[in-house]
């Protein structure tokens, strides 16, 4: 009987093993086909394109986080009576635990994406999938897309973590240890470490065209890629600027405002007028002098302002303005976010312009007397009675009398960096480095007026010189680099340096100039750095409203200062001048340090 | 292809190594068995040669009458016949042995002598009746009831023929099996029912039962969602209930066998087995009719109720009463040119519903010789559904056939084919469901366009001046459809090598498509406006498709040794590989209401998409029987499965790099009847305790969840790649524990018989989604960290109350009970379906209904200003309350009414449900009947909640009448406000309702004609009524519906189409 057993048993087990050997791993080894599962992806370039144009295509679906957080909480924009409690909370600084603006996760959903490709590209380096030069315009390109997420995480959120691990399996969620928190200079620090030694150009181009091309410069459904990629020098100079190391940021401010001159060596008209303000394009302008009517009011001309935010295609001169720009276009997800924050037609108008945006504008006098900026006009419009945020919305409300002609065609833009934010912050960089004339020159009257030689007096450069003929000596700033500026123009020999044409933000918006006793009515004789720091500021308020600089603008400020005074004190002259009851309970809120940050909740 | 053919080429080489192995183990066996049975035989004739001698008598339980020619054997030892007077006189080994009867007409019953050497007489039911000795199917073999250890319950259909053919066999099981809920989606033909077996099991995973049918898994799960809102595609349709022979539902651990999918229980269908060797020729002929009751219909206001309604809401949206008089439905001269437009009074609801008819045919041959048996059937079917134009028309064919090859190898064939095509509408409440629309339509217009002297002209009217379509546009010219067919065939091979040792193979394919088609015509429709463009017709299309491969390969062994021990083995291995796919296609505004394809559709606003879904399942698993005298049962199953779904880290055995889960099960029993110190309580015809527990798992846990993956995201008209997941490599199996602790017991030689059974189900490793730390950017992460428990009770109580030749009468009853509770969560978790909001909170049930909790309204301004309460409304603004208003509970005394404030308010789960049958045979009329009932659940009822909305022109119910209109006037109902600004219509305890009921769900008589002919081997006549009576104090259609299988979404009323009843008569000859 005991043997039977055995035998029976033995069988068993026999058979058992057999069956079991059965299950192999492969059989059972079923990949998604309607995914890519990681140990497929990052093969080869195209694979590496694939992530980067991934990371970009999740960053544009965060727009209207971008303008929520920093304008809404600034204090050019309000809600209108439409808005969610969510969008009051964040106006009044004063969020709830489920408010979804308050919420950094969409933030780090792409930084995670970064991480991981970042960490894949070494790999593809190391096992040759991609070249040295391919992976190194890549691998800086998502350096700097993770370096700009993490500049807006730490503006919001204050002490936040900084994590450059992908976080790939679901055990390293686990480990808590792994995304320590960091103070924001810390952060700061790391980012401005982490963009050392990379590729700090765009993109290039390679012969091979059609399928067989790799790169990322193309054109893709009408678009030009080209300006849609963040400009890695911009963001270190912004980086820099944050923590204080105004040199190394006017460095690179320095070196994109002159990147149409190193391109074609005054060979063209771009040579002058790419990225800074100059007298030939974007002003503000009246087409009959004195006639208020005539305000350049047009989409496509490029001589005035709007065309800033009208252009919809993209030429050499609006690409001598526009740095970083991403089109959203009626056939492709996501929806343009900002008809709906913006529009009264087609969206739900949700925001809208302070009265404290409009009082600002209004206290400016242009220089032929008009006793208003008139870039209000064209940022802001009342249509129906409503006061509407126009800038996002030029290329919607396209139809007679600010109406939508295709209300379900939601065309637009997301204007990230441009001219204007690049020469105002070399400007705020310049003052804060105690080169006030430089500063006074960048946001207000232009190399060639303020170094003249007979500043304060107005300088004629063409018929009716009233300058020295000997053009060698003047108009060029003297000053250490990066604050040699060289705005000479002569015509015997004929010579035009780089800032030839350059006038400055304010003037190009006709605005008469700032009070020349904030530089002690010379250049290098000091001044008022405060006073001049506080026009800088009030400058990008009336030039960059509704563009996603506000809230950082005041902040940098108020943290250079050490005084939250300054960011407090707007934001409630913001909430007084709507006639908001919250407006001192939100400033008690501003003045501590940490009043400025939103709840991080890990 | 390849990957199959790989596949194919391993399971047989798997065969081919079965056959080898146990080829080299035969002749151990045969020799073995020889040796055992040589010692055994000449032990047996000295023994009977000695002559110990058992003698008894057989009796008809009805009459009393000597029963003759019954078989009579005591089980490899001697066999005897009854005699004229039936007695019977055998050998017995012992008198602790077993006596087994056995004949034409009868039941089979045993025998345990238990020592005695005299018995009372035996007495014999019908072969139908319900008896402790009834054979299960079981997974692996059949077996005797009374020989189980494990919590299983059968239901014979006998053929089912007095079922209307709208019955299916999701339905059919309604109140046959205790612990089995069985909840009817809605009244649309081939809607079909949830299946919950004692409760729920899952979150996010299935909570139905898994379903064999001849061995072969039948896939029931839904692979994607159906174009037309409210419609679920039920591939219990795809099996005709009339080819069923019998349920079989293992309700304990003993689901083990199926590893990781029997955690909610297995139901093993067996279809037109052993057909008989003479050819029988079944013919069925039915036709229904189907109508709604008018007390079923809901109060819906009139004209003059509607025009005062009407006038009120406009008031409220600020209308001065000088404009609301200058509306045109309110201008009362007959002379205007608009007067004939607006001054009807039309029942748009009676309009939408249609009594129809259907018919249903059924043919079944069965025949054969000693080589081959077969059964073919053929049925098609026209069911009406009770709204108008819809319906579904159904095919289905079903062949099986048994070979014998060869002594030792037999092959069993199951091959069925089945097609329908629906004919439905949009159901819910969306602005193209004709029946919603049919609700909130203005009695104040009419279908067709009239011109000013009130003459209607063919044209249906277009949407209304209070936006909102005309329905009866939608039945004409609206056109979706649901095409589906479901191929099914198994070929069972089975060899035998002795009598103890066999080995079996199952192959078997399901091949499943359902092909959807849509059209809303654009007249007669509101427009929709999606992200790019205003819609006016709606176009689409859509392909599901399933194929599966499935086999089941294993050796079994059965043996008694000495008449003491049986032990009974099985080893297998069973694979499948599921491949689903869909893809669909939507469009809009095709030119003009003629085009109807969605390739017509403006291919601007074209969206088409599709899943591709892909996992293979291996099962290992071991069954080992063991009885001792008979009397005490023991079974152990072991399974071993592993999954392509599972993660490379999982919890559990690893063999050869893959995971694999391990779940044991053991049972034991106890037939504590056939103990000597029972042998003389002759009233106890046999008690068994029974327990049961073992682990079984459910791997619904999604396909790719575990594998780290990367899904598409544009960039313009760009693709990258984005990180689509956190892969889990830990996920795993939900592992359910089930301990089962039973009785059975029979009385009065089976007169009486009773089932108890305490249950408790486990799950541990519950998938659940866990809050992601923020830095990971995730929302959620799918991982095994929850729990829940399910324990009750059921009772099954079956009795023949009377029990003559000519009158008998049999009662049952049964009865059971579940508590649910959400044992491990990573954190509370709230959903929403159709505007109620359900919380899932560790301690509470699952499914539970969160909202605000009403006392009343404000019966005055003053009342309302004294509260002081405000209610956040959509903006999440404090909007005061005032007079009219509902006055809502204050749960954290802020004096603000928001989500702060929203408790628990309704449990849908029921505090027990059961069923009563009952079954009456006078001479050759039988008459049947069923009653279904369910007492505590509680509903939300949508469809109330937009029709006493008081916000809009929809058209609303007459309670609506006793709206608040003046200060101080004493009523419940809140006032009429447009838009609702005070949120008087947020979900609250105002919405949920009591859903008890107690249903007469069929009634049916049978007549057996009685035939002189040769030739005509019977003729029955049948009349049959579904769904008569109904007592609930549900306010709305109808008590029972179920819109998805979801269990997060019970007992929410989404306004699907409502059961109606259905009264068939019908015939079934055989010759």
């Amino acid at each position: 009987m005991r043997n039977k057993i055995f035998k029976i048993g033995g069988r068993v087990l026999l058979i058992s093993c057999l069956l079991l050997s059965f299950s192999c791993k492969k059989l059972l080894d079923v990949s998604p086909e309607d995914a890519v599962e990681a140990k497929n992806n990052y093969r080869n370039i195209n694979d590496a394109n694939a992530a980067v144009i991934g990371i970009y295509g999740q960053l544009q679906t965060i727009a209207d986080r971008y303008i929520i957080l920093n304008e809404l909480r600034g204090d050019l924009v309000s809600p209108t009576t439409n808005a969610d409690r969510y969008l009051r909370e964040i106006s009044e600084h004063n969020v709830s635990a489920d408010n979804p603006w308050a919420d950094p996760k969409p933030f780090y959903k792409i930084i995670m994406n970064c991480n991981d490709a970042l960490a894949n590209f070494k790999i593809m380096l190391s096992n040759a999938r991609m070249r040295q030069e391919e992976y190194n315009q890549r691998y800086a390109d998502i350096i700097a897309v993770r370096a700009w997420l993490y500049l807006q995480v730490g503006i919001h959120w204050g002490n936040v973590p900084y994590v450059t691990d992908p976080l790939a399996s679901i055990d390293d969620l686990k480990d808590s240890s792994k995304f320590p928190k960091l103070a924001f200079n810390d952060l700061l620090d790391k980012l401005i470490a982490s963009m050392q030694g990379i590729y700090l150009d765009g993109y290039t181009s390679t012969t091979a065209t059609g399928s067989n091309s790799n790169s990322l410069l193309t054109t893709v459904d009408g678009y030009s890629t080209g300006l849609m990629f963040i400009n890695k020098r911009c963001l270190l100079g912004d980086l820099n600027l944050w923590r204080g190391n105004y040199s190394d940021a006017s460095t690179q401010y320095r070196y994109v405002t002159e990147q149409g001159y190193r391109n074609d060596q005054g060979a063209g008209n771009i040579s002058f007028w790419q990225y800074k303000a100059t007298y030939s394009n974007f002003n503000i302008v009246y087409n009959i002098a004195g006639d208020e009517q005539s305000l350049k009011d047009d989409n496509t001309d490029v001589a005035g302002w709007r065309a800033i935010f009208g252009s919809s295609a993209q030429g050499t001169d609006i690409s001598a303005e526009w740095i970083w720009t991403m089109p959203f276009d009626k056939n492709f997800a996501p929806t343009n976010p900002f008809i709906d924050l913006f529009s009264i037609q087609g969206g739900r108008y949700l925001l809208t312009a302070s009265q404290f945006a409009m009082d600002k504008w209004n206290s400016e006098t242009q220089q032929n007397g008009f006793p208003y900026d008139a870039r209000s006009i064209l940022s802001v419009r009342t249509i129906n009675g409503k006061r509407v945020v126009m800038k996002p919305l030029y290329l919607y409300l396209n139809g007679p009398n600010f109406t939508a002609l295709n209300p379900l065609q939601k065309q637009g833009r997301w204007l990230l960096y441009r001219t204007a934010t690049l020469n105002l912050h070399f400007a705020e960089a310049a003052c804060r480095d105690n080169y006030l004339d430089v500063a006074y020159a960048l946001t207000n009257a232009g190399v060639v007026q303020v170094f003249s030689g007979i500043f304060p007096t107005r300088a004629v450069t063409s018929t009716g010189r009233n300058v020295a003929t000997d053009a060698t000596n003047i108009m060029i700033t003297h000053r250490p680099a990066p604050y040699d500026l060289d705005g000479r123009i002569g015509d015997v020999p004929y010579f035009r340096a780089p800032w030839n044409r350059q006038i400055g933000t304010r003037s190009r918006a006709n605005l008469n100039w700032l009070p020349t006793s904030l530089i002690n009515n010379a250049p290098n004789a000091g001044g008022d750095q405060i006073g001049l720091e506080n026009a800088i500021i009030q400058e990008d308020a009336e030039e960059l409203a509704f563009e996603g600089q506000r809230w950082g603008d005041l902040l940098r400020v108020s943290l250079h200062r050490n005084d939250m005074s300054f960011i407090a004190e707007a934001v409630y002259q913001k909430l007084l001048r709507d006639g908001n009851p919250n407006a001192s309970t939100a400033k008690a809120k501003l003045l501590s340090k940490d009043g400025v940050y939103l709840p991080f909740k890990m | 292809m390849h990957k199959f053919t790989l596949s194919a080429i391993s399971i047989f080489s798997c065969c081919v190594l079965y056959g080898v192995s146990a080829n080299a183990q035969q002749t151990d066996a045969i020799s073995a068995a020889r040796k055992d049975s040589l010692a055994l035989y000449k032990a047996d004739s000295t023994r009977r040669a000695q002559g110990s001698k058992f003698t008894g008598f057989l009796r008809d339980a009805a009459t009393g009458k000597p029963v003759s020619g019954m078989n009579i054997s005591v089980e490899a030892y001697s066999a005897a016949l009854s005699d004229d007077k039936g007695r019977f006189t055998i050998s017995v080994p012992n008198y602790d042995a077993v006596l087994v009867v056995k004949g034409q007409g009868y039941q089979l019953k045993e025998i345990p002598l238990k020592g005695r050497k005299k018995l009372p007489d035996v007495l014999l039911f019908e072969e139908s009746f319900n008896s402790v000795y009834d054979e299960a199917n079981l997974v692996t073999r059949p077996m005797a009831m009374n020989r189980t250890s494990n919590a299983v319950n059968i239901v014979n259909t006998q053929g089912s023929w007095e079922n209307t053919s709208a019955e299916m066999p999701d339905t059919y099981l309604q109140g046959k099996v205790a612990g089995l809920s069985v909840v009817r989606r809605s009244g649309s033909p081939n809607a079909g029912a949830n299946l919950f077996l004692r409760g729920f099991s899952s979150l996010f995973g299935t909570n139905a039962p898994l379903v064999i049918v001849d061995g072969m898994i039948y896939d029931t799960n839904q692979y994607g969602s159906s174009l037309m809102s409210g419609h679920t595609r039920n591939p219990f349709g795809n099996l005709d209930l009339r080819d069923i022979q019998s349920f079989t539902v293992l309700k304990d651990a003993s689901a083990s066998v199926y590893g990781t999918k029997g955690a909610n229980g297995v139901i093993l269908i067996t279809t037109n087995s052993h057909p008989e060797l003479a050819t029988r020729i079944d013919l069925g002929i039915y036709g229904e009719y189907n109508y709604m009751g008018n007390n079923r219909m809901l109060p819906l206001m009139k004209a003059g109720d509607y025009r005062l309604y009407l006038a009120d809401v406009l008031k409220s949206s600020g209308m001065t009463p000088e404009q609301v008089a200058a509306q045109p439905y309110f201008n009362d001269n007959p002379s205007s040119p608009t007067y004939a437009m607006y001054h009807n009074d039309r029942n748009w609801q009676k309009q939408a519903f249609k009594n129809g008819f259907n018919q249903n045919y059924n043919l079944r041959v069965s025949g054969g010789d000693n080589v081959a048996r077969y059964v073919l059937s053929l049925g098609y079917a026209n069911n009406k559904g009770i709204t108008q134009n819809t319906g579904v028309t159904k095919f289905n064919t079903r062949f099986n056939a048994d070979l014998n090859i060869s002594r030792h190898l037999t092959v069993n064939a199951n091959l069925s084919f089945n097609y329908a095509q629906q004919n439905l509408f949009d159901q819910t409440a969306s602005e193209t469901s004709p029946l919603y629309l049919s609700m909130i339509k203005s009695p104040l217009v009419g279908v067709n366009d009239v011109n000013a002297q009130g003459v209607p002209s063919p044209n249906l009217a277009d949407v209304d001046a209070f936006g909102i379509g005309n329905p009866q546009a939608v039945f004409n010219k609206a056109k979706e459809n649901d095409q589906n067919y479901r191929f099914l065939g198994g070929l069972n091979f089975k060899y035998d090598f002795n009598k103890s040792w066999a080995v079996q193979t199952l192959i078997g394919l399901t091949a499943d498509k359902v092909r959807e088609n849509y059209f809303v015509p654009r007249a007669g429709v509101a427009n929709d406006t999606t992200a790019n463009g205003v819609v006016d017709s709606r176009l689409g299309s859509q392909v599901q498709r399933l194929f599966n491969i499935y086999s089941d390969t294993r050796v079994t062994f059965n043996h008694t040794y000495n008449r003491i021990h049986y032990i009974g083995l099985n080893l297998g291995v069973r694979f499948s590989s599921f491949n689903t796919e869909t893809n669909y296609n939507q469009s809009y505004n095709s030119a003009i209401d003629q085009l109807i394809t969605v390739g017509n559709g403006d291919p601007l606003l074209n969206r088409t998409g599709g899943e591709l879904g892909k996992y293979r399942w291996l099962n290992n698993y071991f069954t080992g029987d063991y009885r001792l005298y008979n009397k005490y049962i023991f079974n152990v199953t072991v399974a071993a499965d592993a999954s392509s779904r599972f993660g490379d880290r999982a919890d559990g055995m690893d063999i050869g790099g893959k995971k694999m889960a391990l779940l044991p099960a053991v049972s034991a029993a106890w037939i504590v009847s056939s103990e000597k110190f029972l042998a003389d309580v002759n009233m106890l015809e046999m008690l068994k305790l029974r327990a049961s527990y073992g682990l079984t798992g459910n791997d619904d846990i999604g396909n790719y969840a575990s594998k780290q993956y990367y899904i598409s995201q544009n960039w313009l008209g760009m693709q990258g790649l984005i990180r689509g997941n956190v892969g889990n490599p830990y996920l795993q199996w939900e592992v359910n524990k089930k301990l089962d602790l039973g009785l059975d017991a029979s009385f009065f030689q089976e007169r009486i018989g009773l089932t108890f059974d305490y249950f408790r189900n486990t799950t541990s490793h519950m998938i659940t989604r866990s809050t992601a730390p923020t830095v990971s950017g995730l929302e959620y992460v799918v991982s095994n960290g929850g729990g829940m428990k399910t324990d009750g009770y059921e009772l099954a109580i079956n009795g023949r109350i009377i029990n003559n030749s000519k009158f008998k009468w049999d009662l049952g009853f049964n009865i059971y009970t579940y508590r649910n509770r959400i044992t491990a969560l990573p954190s509370t978790y709230l959903s929403s379906y159709y505007g109620a909001t359900i919380l899932t909170q560790v301690g509470a049930p699952a499914g539970l209904f969160y909202g605000y909790r009403t006392d009343g309204i404000y019966r005055s301004n003053a009342e309302a200003a004294a509260a002081g309460i405000s209610v956040r409304n959509s903006q999440g603004i404090p909007v005061a309350q005032q007079g009219g208003d509902v006055k809502f509970v204050d749960v954290n005394g802020d004096h603000i009414i928001d989500d702060a404030d929203r408790q628990a308010i309704g449990n849908p789960n029921p505090d027990f449900s059961g069923a009563i049958t009952t079954g009456f045979t006078y001479g050759r009329v039988s008459l049947n009947a069923l009653i279904t009932f369910s007492k505590g659940n509680k509903v939300y009822n949508e469809t109330r909640r937009l029709l006493e909305s008081e916000s809009g022109p929809q058209n609303q119910l007459t309670s609506v009448n006793n709206r608040w209109r003046v200060d101080g006037q004493q009523t419940n109902m809140p006032r009429a406000a447009y838009g609702d600004p005070t949120m008087n219509n947020s979900f609250s305890d105002r919405w949920i309702e009591d859903g008890s009921y107690l249903r007469l769900r069929t009634l049916s008589v049978t007549y057996d004609v009685p035939l002189r002919y040769k030739g005509f081997k019977y003729l029955k006549v049948y009349a049959t009524g579904n769904n008569l009576l109904t007592f609930t104090k549900y306010l709305g259609y109808d008590p029972e519906f179920a819109p998805t299988g979801n269990l997060l979404t019970n007992g929410i009323d989404n306004l699907l189409d409502p059961q109606f009843k259905t009264i068939m008569l019908g015939v079934r000859i055989g010759i």
